[in-house]
């Protein structure tokens, strides 16, 4: 189903829009959560909730991309989801405590915040359009799809070593041209 | 704090256009060999039996060895090289970035035979030059030129006025399409690599010509190439470079 299609079905709260999305990215979903989170059922319940936001979210909004959306979705709840859990399990005690009381703090997506984010990630995509076409992907595979440096090497028939080389020149190249930005990360 | 700087940047990179998650999702990389010869083979026969059902045929094109004569210079000398045309003959130059006293790597472009000539050059990584009377012309991505133009290839890429940053990829492919008139009759491909992965950015540039070829007149008529034709082809040969080196 052509994404339109499905988009519409949410518009018309038809809850069929669950399934059809599924069928179509549910496994791209899975495996970008299960690289962020290496466990199934971490990955299952982030995919779960990313239904349910999409559900919760469409309308008002209109992805022009609904794989792209999803996709960003995926990641922010895998995200959330694995610092959860690596505070729970690292640091028991006093950490379990700060995350309990974060509950306390206001959300720290205020305006500023939001600008800074969006003022980094158009660098980011300038920097993303300057690179050759493969470093390009690359990158993306690596640090959005969050694939493993050995896959990657698997896939493209370069040893691991040469593959995390090749990782750290990208890393160091966009290093660089935050540092020319005024970031220092 | 670190943490927040790096929740940042994961957010940013999570939030980058469109066209690139998407460019990542749709080129695959290496499928299965088997999948891969099984769908190939389903293809060829498709071909086939289009090709005797219907007598398709695909439009000829008469290629033979390229006539560009692509000129190089020593770091430290004027010593000049020709490169080898044909990509059974590549031939490596070396240029440094510490040793030369070239604002970049020099390929000179010219052609004997033909009269009326323009290049069409392009380049995808690093940025192309022109050095005439100390003058450093900092050219665009693509650009016209005529015969027997040196440009420079350095590993610098103009920002803004006076802004420059290294281009940090380890290849570079320099497009060369050549134009007689209106009609397209030859082209050529020179990859642009370093192995020098110690140093950051790399000191040591090599250059070879992967190919070149030209588009012979056809019962004393130009050959219908289209530009969609040639950069496919280009397309072609740096995959199969870039597969090759694998």
């Amino acid at each position: 189903m052509e994404d339109l299609q499905i988009i519409s079905l949410y518009f018309k709260r038809d809850e069929a829009a669950i399934s059809e999305t599924a069928t179509k990215y549910g496994a791209f979903c899975h495996r970008i959560a299960l690289n962020i989170l290496s466990t199934s059922a971490d990955a299952d319940e982030c995919v779960n909730d990313t239904y349910l936001r999409a559900w919760n979210s469409i309308p008002p909004q209109k992805p022009d991309k609904l794989g792209a959306w999803l996709g960003k979705v995926v990641r922010n709840i895998a995200f959330d989801l694995w610092k959860k859990n690596h505070r729970q399990k690292r640091y028991a005690g006093m950490e379990q405590l700060l995350n309990e009381l974060e509950d306390c703090i206001p959300s720290p997506a205020t305006v500023e915040h939001q600008i800074e984010e969006q003022e980094l990630t158009n660098i980011i995509n300038t920097w993303l359009a300057s690179l050759p076409q493969n470093d390009r992907i690359l990158f993306m595979h690596r640090y959005w799809n969050g694939e493993t440096v050995n896959t990657l090497a698997q896939e493209s028939g370069m040893s691991p070593a040469n593959m995390a080389k090749k990782m750290y020149r990208l890393r160091q190249n966009l290093k660089s041209k935050l540092e020319k930005e005024g970031y220092s990360l | 704090m670190k943490e927040k700087e790096i929740s940042k940047l994961y957010n940013s990179i999570t939030n980058v256009d469109n066209q690139f998650i998407e460019e990542a999702q749709t080129k695959t990389k290496k499928k299965n060999g088997w999948l891969k010869w099984a769908a190939m083979a389903a293809c060829l026969c498709v071909a086939l039996v289009a090709g005797v059902l219907f007598k398709i045929s695909v439009p000829d094109v008469i290629i033979a060895p390229g006539f560009l004569t692509i000129t190089v210079y020593a770091a430290s000398s004027d010593e000049e090289i020709t490169m080898q045309e044909g990509i059974g003959l590549p031939t490596d130059y070396k240029w440094s970035l510490a040793m030369s006293s070239r604002p970049g790597l020099p390929l000179k472009l010219s052609v004997t035979e033909y009269d009326d000539l323009s290049f069409e050059v392009s380049v995808d990584g690093g940025t192309l030059l022109l050095w005439e009377g100390n003058k450093i012309t900092y050219l665009g991505s693509s650009f016209n030129t005529r015969n027997d133009t040196t440009v420079y290839w350095t590993n610098l890429s103009r920002t803004g006025e006076s802004d420059f940053e290294r281009y940090m990829g380890t290849t570079a492919y320099i497009n060369i399409i050549i134009h007689e008139g209106e009609n397209i009759v030859g082209y050529a491909v020179v990859e642009i690599y370093t192995n020098d992965l110690e140093n950051e950015p790399a000191q040591t540039y090599s250059a070879k010509l992967l190919k070149s070829v030209s588009f012979p007149k056809a019962n004393g008529e130009y050959q219908k190439i289209t530009a969609e034709y040639v950069a496919t082809e280009m397309e072609q040969i740096k995959s199969e470079t870039q597969a090759g080196q694998r």
